[in-house]
């Protein structure tokens, strides 16, 4: 019977190429570091939001209330000694965002005349209007307390409590922190390192002719094939596993974690499959691959720039992944809310898949 | 019982628009090593892989073991060894381990090497990688690998290519061992001098025709010249003289050559396969 697919075969070359990952000084390096590197990166990163605001005063007394405002609203209110202190802190050492001074009596009735702001480079036109906020809302406080009336308690109007309703379990408890938003990006990161090593094993099995020599034994081009998926899914998956154990990232929905780590792996051993076909020697390859794996980064990338994803992005292969990880991860969402993004996944996977086989192929039989 | 173990009636093959080979034919008996001999590119190393299913033939018809000949099947894949001109060998990998591996893909569980490794004079290397052998220990490696499920046929592309004295030898001694257990031995060779000591019968190959096809004793015969190189002293100084031993007064001018005091060597030579390779096909190797 020709043109026989073996499993016995498959797992045979499947073990000799993590044999040869394994050995492969190159590797066992990049693969390792990645992973610790993106894991510490974010045991280090702070829990809080990444929106917490500081805003520095001048006079000092003029920071009343500054407590109560970073407990409800994620805003610091520092005061300083003086308005060269105060610059200093913005413009030098980065310790508050916007710096605001005021003069005595800058209240002349109802009527404020000037207040000059100090902005750091950083602060987008969102936090500067978020500043000029918390100036107005300074404003009614001292005139509060220079009518005998509480700050807190004796506006016109007052709000018992705000009720928020955001997407996702865990936005229930805040914003997303910078560390949350980063998790999804470093899932496809490690994920693509994966797929380079794959490209890598291809590239060199091709340059030295060895598949040749597979193929001249009982095993066939679709042993072959097959083996070749296989080895990038065992690692990349293995890699994300390990990632989301350091990261604590099984404490969300472990199904769904291990469906899309699958489904992610698969597009992964696609990606290096291609560019390990496709690339002319081991350089090449890891040029080309690389050059696949940038735009595939994009859909993650966005997911640091609120309203950025969606649109044109949707077309990239990795959409679907970087939504259904950075739902179920960051958002705490289970395997049900992920379906279509799941299912969008899959789809360029089987569509990366066949183009991989059918690249590959070409490639071993051109031998 | 199968006669030709391996069986090529007519055998065409083309790269796109060059046709590398241009209809050969010829046989290989068990037991036999066939010689095809030929400069780069005129169609070895693609008759070699069109044989061992690595390029499906143009047109014509070929068998081994008296089955047709079909790409990824098993059944002949299983009987057949091959040896690559390129050093194809996993770098990373020990020769011991590369053995195991091509021996669990032909199905042979449990499989030990050490004979084989001993063979072929690498059992006390065969747990270090490979990347550390040298020239000579690859290429006995990859004859072991060749052989590793003890093949029926057994294909040697360039086979002892840019190896010492030393080394080429044990790996002759090997291709013959091998084909006196009756394995058929089709070798890929520019080395006439090899080709001479190890083949049976030798096929000239040059732009991807047979020209001639034939033992290497009755090539020299038909084709070669038999000559007698004498040094004589005399007046002090050596003269040197050729004498053809194919013309009718060849015998008396020996004698006389022997019978003469100066005399200093007398060598027969016959014609090599390099000179009736010229002689044939007009062109050198």
């Amino acid at each position: 019977m020709s043109r026989r697919l073996s499993f016995r075969r498959v797992l045979l070359i499947t073990g000799k190429d993590l044999r040869e990952f394994s050995r492969d000084r190159l590797w066992m390096i990049l693969s390792p570091l990645s992973l610790l590197m993106f894991s510490g990166m974010l045991w280090l990163l702070p829990d809080n939001p990444a929106e917490l605001f500081s805003v520095g005063v001048f006079p000092s007394s003029f920071s009343v209330g500054g407590d109560g405002y970073q407990e409800f609203s994620g805003v610091d209110v520092i005061g300083f000694e003086s308005r060269e202190a105060l610059s200093a802190a913005v413009f030098n050492g980065n310790e508050v965002l916007v710096g605001v001074a005021l003069n005595d009596g800058f209240i002349a009735g109802d009527t404020v005349s000037s207040i000059l702001l100090f902005l750091s480079s950083s602060v987008s036109p969102v936090q500067r209007r978020a500043a000029e906020s918390v100036v107005r809302e300074l404003c009614f406080a001292l005139q509060a307390l220079e009518r005998g009336e509480n700050p807190m308690n004796d506006l016109p109007v007052r709000i018992e409590k705000f009720l928020g309703i955001t997407s996702g379990g865990c936005f229930g408890q805040g914003g997303v922190s910078l560390k949350d938003k980063l998790k999804p990006i470093f899932f496809v990161i490690i994920l693509m390192v994966e797929a380079l090593a794959l490209a890598g094993l291809i590239s060199v099995e091709i340059e030295h002719q060895t598949a040749s020599a597979l193929l001249v034994t009982s095993a066939t081009t679709r042993d072959l094939l097959l083996a070749k998926i296989l080895t990038g899914v065992l690692l990349a998956v293995t890699q994300v596993f390990l990632f989301l154990l350091l990261t604590g990232g099984f404490s969300s929905d472990w199904l769904a974690l291990a469906v899309i780590a699958l489904a992610g792996a698969w597009m992964a051993s696609s990606v290096g499959m291609i560019s390990g076909a496709a690339g002319r020697d081991f350089l090449g390859t890891l040029l080309l691959g690389m050059a696949m794996i940038i735009p595939l980064m994009i859909p993650a990338f966005t997911l640091l720039f609120p309203g950025a994803s969606g649109g044109i992005t949707r077309l990239i292969p990795s959409y679907g992944l970087v939504m259904s990880i950075s739902n179920v991860l960051v958002k705490g969402c289970g395997f049900g809310d992920v379906v279509p993004y799941l299912l969008e996944l899959l789809a360029w996977d089987c569509i990366l898949a066949a183009g991989a086989l059918m690249i590959l192929k070409r490639k071993v039989e051109a031998l | 019982m199968i006669s030709s173990v391996i069986d090529v009636r007519d055998l065409h093959f083309s790269y796109c628009d060059v046709e590398a080979v241009r209809g050969i034919t010829f046989t290989v008996s068990r037991g036999e090593i066939l010689g095809f001999l030929g400069p780069n590119g005129a169609g070895k190393s693609t008759t070699i892989k069109v044989l061992t299913g690595q390029l499906s033939p143009g047109s014509g018809s070929v068998s081994i073991l008296g089955k047709a000949l079909a790409r990824d099947d098993p059944e002949i894949q299983s009987r057949i060894g091959v040896c690559f001109e390129e050093k194809n060998l996993y770098n990373n990998m020990s020769a011991r381990e590369n053995l195991k591996f091509f021996a669990g893909l032909f199905g042979m569980k449990g499989y030990n090497p050490d004979a084989l490794l001993r063979r072929v004079s690498l059992i006390e290397k065969a747990d270090d990688r490979v990347s550390g052998y040298s020239k000579g220990m690859r290429q006995r490696l990859m004859i072991a690998r060749a052989m590793v499920n003890d093949p029926d046929v057994l294909f040697l592309d360039e086979p002892t290519e840019g190896l010492d004295p030393v080394s080429s030898r044990s790996i002759r001694e090997l291709i013959l061992e091998q084909a006196q257990k009756g394995t058929a031995v089709l070798l890929t060779t520019h080395n006439m001098r090899e080709a001479d000591e190890l083949s049976d019968r030798v096929a000239f190959i040059c732009e991807g025709r047979i020209h001639v096809l034939d033992t290497p004793d009755n090539l020299k015969l038909k084709y070669g010249h038999r000559t007698a190189r004498v040094k004589i002293s005399e007046d002090g100084t050596v003269r040197q003289e050729t004498i053809s031993l194919d013309k009718s007064d060849a015998g008396d001018k020996l004698k006389k050559l022997v019978e003469h005091e100066g005399l200093l060597t007398i060598h027969t030579e016959e014609a090599t396969l390099e000179d009736i390779f010229i002689r044939i096909t007009g062109r050198g190797l």
